[in-house]
Order: C-alpha cells, then structure tokens, then sequence
C-alpha cells in the first residue's frame, strides 16, 4: 500500500512526464536514453533514423512494467544495419493501464526497429505473451516482419498439435460455461453476518479461476477484448511474410544475413509425458486421465444447457455411465427443491448448502489449462562465441519442469555421441549461459533447479525477470517472484538481476550493499556491468521503473 | 409420543471393514462385511440423530437420493442395508455408523460429549459470549463433489464427499472406470470425523502458523482412522491370521484408504501408518522431519511415530502367548496360528489400540490453542496419560516417547526427554484468584445445555481476567499473554474498553476421566487467546509495534495465549500450557514459515498468499 506522501509524489511525477509524452508521440524527436552511470553521457543521437545497436554486441531489452514479456534482441549485421528479434508482447489481462503501456511500449518498438522485424517470436498462446498485438494492433499493423517462428505445438497441420489444441479448447469452453452458470456473477452473494473476519477465516470470496483466466486472455473478469490469443495468433501469421514451426532437437537455426549466433531450439517436447508435467512433485494425480478429468465437467456441462448440446448414442451412454447410481434411484434436485420438504432447504441453514463446492474442481482443471499451455512454450537458447568461450542468452517462455526436464535429451550435432568434447548438449548450453531470462515471471515450476538453474555456473550469468510483485501479490495473491528462487538467482548472478519492477536506483542501492563484500563482485566487476546496461526513459503510465532496460553481451 | 421405556442400547448396522475393494479379494471378502454396534439413539430420516445429519444431495449431477429410514421394521431385522456401492441409501447407513463409532471413541476418551465449532460472534465483552450459535448436528454429504476428494468445511459445518472413475494404468482391484465413492472407505470417513471433532476443540489450528499444525490436522485424523481399524474384531482376526501376529507389516490393517489410493494411481493405499526403515541400521529417517514440509507428507512421520509406538506396546502385551510358540517373545511363528492364539492376539491388539487412541485423543485437552507443533502433541500426551495413570507399569509412555525421538520429532524447551521432564510445566506458586467463583460445573443431559454452560463459564472467565490488578505480572507472563497497556500495539486492541490489549476466552470444558483404577480426574480446560498484527517485514513489526498505525495493513495474524487446565477437586491450576504472544523467535519462525517456503506446489503460487475459505479442501486438492 502506498502512504499518502508517496501517492502524491506519484501524482506529480505522473503530471510531469505526462507533459512530456505528445512529443515521443510524434517520433521525430528520438528519446535519450539514460545510460549507464560510467558509459558515456548523451551516446544517442538525436537523428530520425533507428537506433543502432552497439557495435559488436548483441544487445537484450527487455519492457518494463508489465507483467507480461516483451524482449527486444539485437544483433548489428552487414550493411549498417541491425537484425532485430521480437520475443513477445504482451501483459496480463486485468493489469491496470496495460494498454498504455502496451502502447508506449510498441511505439518505442517502432522507433527502435523502424518498424521491421527479422524475427517475431511467439514463445506460446498465452495473454501476458501476445496481448500487445491487440492492443497496439494500429502500431503493429504497420510492421513489416520477415519471420514469425512458432513452437511446433501452434500448427494446426500437425495432428498432435490439434489434439492438444482440441482439448485446450474444450476445458477453456467449459470452464468459462460453469462460471456463466455458477461464477461470482450468478452467484448470489452470501454474506455471512456473524462469522466476522476476526474468526480464524475470513469469508473472502475471491474467485481462483478468473483470475487464472486472465492467461488466457478471457477471464470473465475483465473487459472482454477485441481479440482473443487464437485470433491474435491468426493475424500474426498473416502479418508475416514467412511462417516457420520449430520442434527441438532440430538442427540449430542459422541466423539470417550471416550474423555469428546460432539459435538452439530446447523445447516445446513432443512427448506428451513431458508436455502434461507441471510440477516438480507429484500431486497432480487427478486430471491426468483426459476422460475422467474433462467427463466430470462435460456431464455437469450436459445439464447446464440441455437444449445446446446434442449428444450421439456413445455420447449419451458415456454421461449416463458417469452418473453415479442407476436410475431408479435418481430424482432431480431442482424438483424436490420445489416440495421445500427437505432439511437441506431450510432458509434459516442456507449457509451449508453445497451448491458451488463441487466447483472447487474447476480450479484444479484451470490450473491444469494454464500449465498445459505454459509447456508449449518455444525454447529458444541463442549461442554464440567461439568453441572455447561460449555464450549462451536462454529464453524458455514459461516452460515448465515437464519441458526443461526433456531438454536432457537432446545432443548437437544430431547423431553425434554426449561424449564427443565436440558435442553440445544441455549442460554445456546451460554452463555457458550469460542471461537468463527467467520463466514465467519467477513462479517457482518454471525454473528448473537441481538440472536448471544450478548448472548455470558462467561467472558472468545475469537474469532477467519480467515481473510486477506488487500487481502479482496485492491484486492477483500470487507469490512471484516466488522468494527462494529470487535469492537463489541474486546468489548465482551475484546481484545482477535485472527486474520489469525495479528503476536504475534500485539497482544501484543494490549494487552498493554488495560490492566490494567477500563473494561478491567488485567495484570493477559492477562498473563493467552498468557500462553494458542502458535505461530507457521514463514510462508516462508508470513510475516504477524506466521504459526498458538494455544489457549487451560482446559477440567476441 | 409416549416415552420409550427400554430403548435397546445398540443399533446394529452393517459396513464394509475397510472399503469396497476388499470384498473384491476372496481373502478378504467375508470379513469386509462388518457389522458394527452404535450407541442407540432416536433416529429420524437421513439418517439425522443428534450428533449427525447425513444429507444426501448431489448437485453436480442436479440429483437427489432419498434418505434411509433406519428405523423401518425391514432394516432394523437384517442390521440395516447390505454393503453395496450401487445403492445410495447404505451409503449413508455407512457414513452414519462410521462417523457416531468415531464420536465414541473421542468421548469415552474425553471423558464429555462431543460437540461441534460453533459460530462466531467475536466482540470484546462478555455479552458476545452469548451471541455465539450452537450447531448441533454436522452435516454429512456422502456425494457432495465429483473429484477424488473429500475434506471437512469449517465454514459449513459439514463433511464433503466425492466420488469418481478410477483412472490411470494400474487401478488394483478396482474396475479402470470405473466410480469409486469416497463416503464408502472407513478410512476416510473416520478420517474427516476427526477433522470436524479436533476442529470443534481447537479452533485456531486450521491456521497454518509452522510446518506441524497442518500436518498435525491430518496426522491426528489418519491415527484415528488406523487405529479404528482394530475395533473391528473380524477384520484384525483375518489379518492377525495372515500376519501370523507381527503388527509391523504392512497389512489392511496398517493402510489408509486402499481403494482411494489405487484409483488414483497410486499403485497401493494412499497413505500407510509404517514408514521407510533403513535395513542397515532398523532405524526408520530421523532427518525426514527436517525437511519434509508438504502437510500429509510431514503428518505421515507423526502417524508413523503413533502406530509404531502402538506396535511396540502389543510387542511387550503379546510377548509371553508368543514365547510359548516359538520360545522367544520377539520372534513371531513362521506357520499358521492356531486359532485360539488368533483370538488371543486379537484381543491384545484390540486392547492396546484402544489404549493407545485413548492417549491420543485424552492429549487433546493438553494442547497449547495456538500454534501446535509435534513435539508439543508428545508433551501432551506424556501429562494427560501421566495424570490420570500413575502408574505406568506397562511403559506405555516410554514407548512414545522412544517411537518419537527414532523420527527426530523432540519438544522445543526441554531438559531431557525423561518422561518426568515432558511433563507440561505447573505454576510455581499459587494464584489465589479463585479460578473456579462462579463457574458453573454441574451435569447436564443435553449437549446444547452443555455448550450453553461452557459459553457461560467462558463469560465469567473473561471478567476474571479484564480485572486484571488481581493477576500477578508474572503469571500473565508464564500464560504467554500481554494485556498491559504498554504491551505491543500490534496486539490487537478492544475497541469498547479504551483500547486496552483484547484477548478472548475460546472455550471452557470440564472433563471427567476415569482412571484404570476407577479414581475420577474431573478437571476444567481453558483456552485463552489473544492475536497481533504481523508483518512480513521484521522492520515493519517493529515501527508499528511502537508507532500502532493501521496502515500498512497487517501481511498475517500472530496468535499467542495459553490452556490452563484446573482440577476441579482442588481448584488449582495443575498446568499452564502457553505460547507466548510476545515471543519473538516465535513471530519470526512463523514469518519464515509463510514466507520463505520453496516446496509448495503450483496451485500454492498462485493460491497461496489468501487465507483459504476451504483449507482442507485445498490441501486435499493440492497434496
């Protein structure tokens, strides 16, 4: 919660930068971007032409202030120009001003990119991935995009790939039918007077599955949007000039115009054992049978809207079955609700009615669509550098413990031996990794630990984590960046963490408590560090932290 | 109606012994189908009694089953209905007599009748006391959920089942496909039984505040469950007989809800009472404990530590019948038993369960009303047993004492684990505040009587303690509670009474045990409990505990206070069993705890931060 003094100091920020906006808007004028405090003052040249990337480095940056993705890669290439990848676009639905956001961001896109991408990338159909290509569609449109990769798992040729679209759709259908039917909506409220919230629990109704819907992009809860992921998708592939599905394993992917990176492609996994995994334990024993986890639902689904849904005999005999006694024992509650006869109807104990519990459910098959979705992601690790000096920008979407478990499987060139020194496999990648741009906001299955996380031991690793804490705990409860990984990352990057949440002061407050400390970094260490990164200007919808911020790694 | 002159004293209903896939193994078949005697009891349709009423509503499928008659002519001459899984009126028969055998075994061992949570009405005089509700009967919806689940609502006041298709690979003895019914296990119905009952008690333990107190919720159910298991005579001889006696191997009798777990893919039962014993050395992992956090997982190490000191103690009771067979007391027989060993066996195992849930339930008038860990649950059940038997010939309290201590569970502030060190610690001097004026012990029929003179006391004892000139500083410090003006602002104040620190009398019960040598231990339990502002920020904690301001709003609840329990014969305190509220390591312990926890399951991101409305619900899902 904010006092009162620093909603005012906000306000008047929000006054200052405001004034400052019509003239970004008009993009003659470039932005200066404030730079690292020991790089040179004023480098950006104040010229209608795009911003170039600094030579001989391939610079990352990411957008700040959503709680969503959207990285910017570029790699100086032939002929004064920059190769340019877009990974992502896009904020969580239900995230205040996010289409402002959105918006100053794709406009600063434009600008740097001269609205021309070599390479879009779509990690996986998720809200806060895409969401920005709705919201700033008018930007967009305007951009000329060579390539739109896409993980294998998005083409609807492929037949594994429909299958699990099919059934994506089928529990998004009926989760969004039972919160029609049963949601806060049509729910009446049911205040409960004299349980005060000074019990031991507090009657809080909050509603789990909407809120997990907002990564869908359809949550009842918010505005519904012009587009949803599937449409957005659609027009990408339209908007591009090529469309290319990349499974792992593969080959690596030769960048275009000869630029020396290479990009590895990790996931998604093909095989579904890995692609339903979600968790680093087990517990998730009861949707992992497709017909009993979804035939609960479909039956419910059935009763709701009789008159829309029209079954075959199999159809039919398959939802008698999952009744749980004959028939002759069956009477319909909604007709003996009707006699007023029985215990359960009395008003005065309307507060142990158990109309919506079994519903509880639902938010177990919500879970289960959200995790399923997030394994889908499109791993891409960018490898560059020399045989002896690797490098390695790691950029997993919001892969789950399913999909970095699988990466153990693969070795490059495919049909060469682990053991051959010239192989490369997901150990050497993740030893080289020099940026880690950390899954899924820093939630704490999308990092894998003991064959992840820990195995990236190059002194120079530094970590990215596109997140909102404050929008994530104080409106939606959700615990990311989820602690303990944030410390194990600020332990291995040695304080490099670099956060969509947080202004160059915070990083500095930072630096100036750890530096200098024994296992720490040293104040040349630290000085070599801000000299790579570069901060954009200041947001006009927010004042957490700047626009973007930009750290480049050397090619050679 | 006229007054029935000799109501008979048992119902006899039929059940199955454990769950339904036992009648589908011919080894198990003919003794899974039990009968059980209940105490008798005017029973209306549903069955609704005075403890229980089974509902039988399904909303997911819009259905409605209709309520047994137990009293119909036809039911009462054959026991009641036959087990089956396809009519749902014996699923409530089922549930009933399950859930009214749970609720004796805790009275006899109480020593008072069973009553449930009653409503909320939290103000800071005694006039709220009154404003409490009474629930008299716990609802029981045998096909509430279609999931594999089934959890106790403490916001409902009633037991939710489910029901489901078997799936996955590998189902046992199940139909792959087919609906398994979470109301038809003993296990879990003595299970959710206990849920309600410990909730009724205790109040605040829903409430995680350490790594045991949820784990302690279903630990405690789990130990009932499995030591209910040996009050079934048939079921223990059949298993006795293919054991040949030794207790320690895994069995129908040592699993918990076999059907369940195998429907789920478990390939077994879903939990078991014995745990891992390494080989090398006998011992089972004393390490566990330190780092097994997930609720069931950690309460497994507590079950396993209860049933092996159950395992322990009709080693010593059956050591001489098997001694004369194979002339070594510890070696069990390698051939079949005769059937009159059988009998005898059973009866000894039948006798020391009882004993032994006996201690367990008796231990929970022990309990600290806040903030429960294991090794205080050991202390409890070292001081309840050692009051009522003196005498502890047989070493019962040594065996738990040593079951505990192989897992590492050891109880914070102690000198030893002696069993005299255990001991819950008694006020060294005399309050002469005369604890008992006023208090109202006499007998009552009626339960609603009784819950009405408990809240009744519970009033009395909140005057006693807002006078608070007449309470020595030092014992409201022994009794862990701050209730100066000066003390912490975080501590929640009464806004009627000047903002002085608010505490809150939760329950007053009165007990009347009865020891083995026939002596009566009547004593009277009070909890008192008072709760603080926490922060996630210990600097936080400490601005606002000076400063008071409201805002920043508080990230969780820090609960502390203390149970005293008083024997009635001498109106003195025998002890005072405390957590402290102004406990720092304590506040920071469980700031940790919510905080800073890396083994939590998906749902627990994006779940975890709220407090839950169904915590068991939740648990079960995400376990």
């Amino acid at each position: 919660m904010l006092s009162a003094r620093k909603k005012a100091a906000k306000r008047a920020k929000a006054k200052r930068t405001a004034s400052k906006k019509p003239a970004r808007k008009g993009a003659k004028s470039a932005p200066s971007p404030e730079t690292g405090v020991e790089s040179e003052v004023g480098g950006a040249a104040s010229t209608a032409t795009p911003a170039r990337a600094k030579p001989g480095h391939i610079s990352v940056r990411m957008y700040n202030n959503i709680l969503g993705d959207c990285f910017l890669i570029r790699i100086p290439a032939e002929g004064e120009r920059d190769l340019k990848i877009l990974i992502d676009c896009g904020a969580l639905q239900g995230m205040p001003s996010a289409a402002d956001i959105i918006n100053e961001i794709a406009a600063d896109l434009a600008w740097t990119t001269g609205s021309h991408l070599d390479v879009l990338v779509i990690t996986h159909e998720h809200w806060d991935h895409l969401s920005g290509f709705c919201q700033a569609e008018a930007i967009f449109r305007k951009f000329e995009i060579d390539e739109l990769w896409l993980a294998w798992t998005e083409n609807d040729k492929d037949a594994d790939a429909a299958r699990i679209r099919a059934r994506r759709q089928k529990a998004l259908q009926l989760l969004l039918m039972l919160d029609k039917h049963f949601g806060p909506a049509a729910a009446t409220p049911e205040e409960d007077e004299e349980e005060t919230p000074s019990g031991p629990r507090g009657a809080r109704q909050r509603d789990e599955v909407r809120e997990l819907l907002a990564f869908t992009g359809q949550s009842p809860a918010a505005a519904a949007s012009r587009m949803d992921t599937g449409a957005i998708l659609t027009m990408l592939k339209g908007l591009a000039k090529k469309v290319r599905y990349f499974a792992p394993g593969a080959d690596p992917i030769q960048l275009p115009t000869g630029v020396p990176v290479e990009a590895y492609i990790l996931g998604p996994p093909k095989d579904t054992k890995f692609l339903l995994r979600s968790n680093p334990r087990k517990g998730e024993v009861y949707l992992t049978d497709e017909s009993a986890g979804l035939g609960v639902y479909l039956a419910a689904a059935v009763q709701l809207e009789e008159e829309t849904i029209s079954l075959d005999a199999d159809e039919a005999r398959s939802i008698e079955l999952s009744m749980p006694f004959d028939n002759r024992h069956f009477r319909r509650l909604s007709e003996v609700k009707e006699e007023q006869s029985d215990a359960y109807f009395f008003e005065r104990e309307d507060w142990r009615r158990i109309d919506r519990d079994w519903l509880g459910a639902a938010e177990q098959l919500a879970l289960k669509l959200d995790s399923d979705t997030n394994n889908t992601s499109l791993v891409l690790a960018f490898v560059l550098g020399s045989k002896t000096d690797r490098r390695v920008l790691l950029f997993p979407g919001d892969a789950q413990v399913g999909n970095w478990e699988s990466w153990q499987q693969y070795v490059w060139p495919s049909g060469s031996k682990r053991e051959d020194p010239a192989a490369i496999d997901i150990q050497k990648l993740l030893a080289a990794t020099v940026l880690y741009k950390v899954g899924h906001h820093a939630s704490h299955n999308a990092t894998l630990r003991a064959n992840g996380l820990e195995l990236m031991t190059h002194p120079d690793l530094v970590a990215m984590i596109p997140v909102r804490e404050e929008f994530a705990r104080k409106t939606k409860h959700w615990n990311m960046p989820f602690p303990s990984l944030l410390a194990r990352l600020l332990e291995r990057t040695k304080g490099r963490v670099l956060r969509a949440d947080r202004s160059m002061d915070d990083l500095k407050a930072d630096r100036d408590r750890r530096q200098d400390k024994p296992g720490e970094l040293s104040r040349d260490d630290w000085e070599g560090f801000f000299s790579r990164l570069s901060f954009g200007p200041e947001s006009a919808h927010s004042d957490v932290a700047p626009l973007y911020v930009e750290y480049s790694v050397p090619l050679t | 109606m006229a007054r029935d002159l000799n109501p008979p004293a048992f119902r006899r209903l039929r059940v199955y012994a454990f769950d339904p896939s036992a009648s589908t193994d011919l080894r198990t078949a003919t003794m899974n189908a039990a009968v059980i005697k209940i105490p008798w009891e005017p029973l209306d349709a549903g069955p609704t009694g005075e403890y229980l009423e089974v509902i039988d509503v399904d909303p997911a499928s819009d259905a409605f089953y209709a309520p047994v008659d137990l009293n119909s002519p036809q039911l009462l001459a054959q026991d009641g209905h036959a087990p089956s899984e396809g009519n749902p009126q014996f699923h409530q028969q089922m549930v009933y007599a399950i859930g009214m055998t749970t609720i004796r075994n805790f009275e006899r061992a109480l020593g008072r009748r069973v009553l449930w949570a009653w409503r909320w009405a939290r103000k800071d005089d005694p006039d709220a006391y009154r404003r409490r509700t009474y629930i008299g009967k716990l609802r029981i919806y045998p096909h509430a959920l279609r999931e594999a689940n089934a959890y106790y609502s403490p916001q409902k006041r009633a037991l939710l089942f489910g029901y489901f298709r078997a799936s996955g690979e590998d189902v046992g003895n199940n139909l792959p496909g087919g609906m398994i019914f979470s109301c038809l296990s003993h296990d879990i119905i003595a299970h959710e039984m206990s849920h309600a009952i410990l909730d009724g008690m205790h109040r605040m333990y829903l409430e995680p505040s350490n790594p045991d107190s949820l784990a302690f919720h279903e630990a405690f159910a789990d130990i009932v469950a499995l030591l209910q298991h040996f009050t079934m005579p048939e079921a223990v001889k059949n298993q006795i007989g293919r054991l040949r006696g030794d207790l320690s191997q895994r069995s129908l009798l040592s699993n918990l809800a076999l059907q369940f777990g195998q429907a789920i893919g478990n390939y077994g039962a879903l939990r078991d009472g014995l745990d891992k014993i390494d080989p090398a050395t006998g011992l089972p992992d004393a390490h566990a404990i330190a780092h097994v956090a997930e609720p069931h997982e950690r309460g497994a190490i507590l079950v396993a530590a209860v049933f092996d000191a159950f395992v322990a103690i009709y080693r010593t009771r059956v050591a001489d019948l098997i001694r004369m067979v194979t002339g070594e007391g510890a070696r069990f027989p390698d051939r079949d038993l005769h059937p009159d060993l059988v009998n005898r066996l059973t009866a000894e195992a039948n006798k020391t369960a009882g004993h032994v849930l006996r201690m367990c339930i008796r231990a929970l008038d022990y309990l600290p009303p806040v903030d429960i860990t294991f090794g205080d649950f050991l202390r409890a059940v070292v001081t309840a047993d050692s009051d009522l038997v003196a005498d502890d010939d047989r070493g019962y309290r040594i065996a738990f004492v040593e079951a505990f201590r192989r897992r590492g569970i050891y109880p914070r502030d102690c000198r030893s684990l002696a069993v005299d060190s255990l001991l819950w610690g008694e006020p060294d001097e005399d309050v002469a505040l005369g604890w008992l004026d006023g208090i109202d012990t006499s007998h009552r029929e009626s339960r609603e009587d009784l819950w009405k003179q408990a809240i009744d006391n519970a009033g009395v004892f909140y005057g006693r303690l807002k006078d608070r000139s007449r309470l020595p500083a030092e014992t409201l410090r022994k009794m862990g509670l701050a209730l100066d003006d000066d003390a912490p602002k975080t501590i929640r104040r009464s806004i009627k009474d000047e903002g002085a620190p608010a505490f809150d009398v939760q329950s007053v019960r009165t007990t009347r045990r009865i020891g083995p040598d026939g002596e009566e231990l009547p004593q009277l339990v009070v909890e008192i409990v008072q709760e603080r502002r926490g922060f996630s920020d210990a600097k936080d904690q400490s601005k606002v505990d000076l400063s008071g301001h409201r805002s920043p709003g508080a990230d969780f609840t820090f609960r502390g206070g203390c149970t005293l329990i008083i024997d009635l014969h001498s109106a003195r305190v025998r002890y005072i069993v405390s957590k402290d509220i102004l406990s720092a390591s304590r506040l920071e312990a469980q700031r940790r705890f919510l905080f800073e926890r890396d083994s939590e399951s998906l749902g627990a991101t994006y779940f975890g931060l709220d407090s839950r409305e169904e915590p068991f619900a939740f648990l079960h899902r995400n376990g």
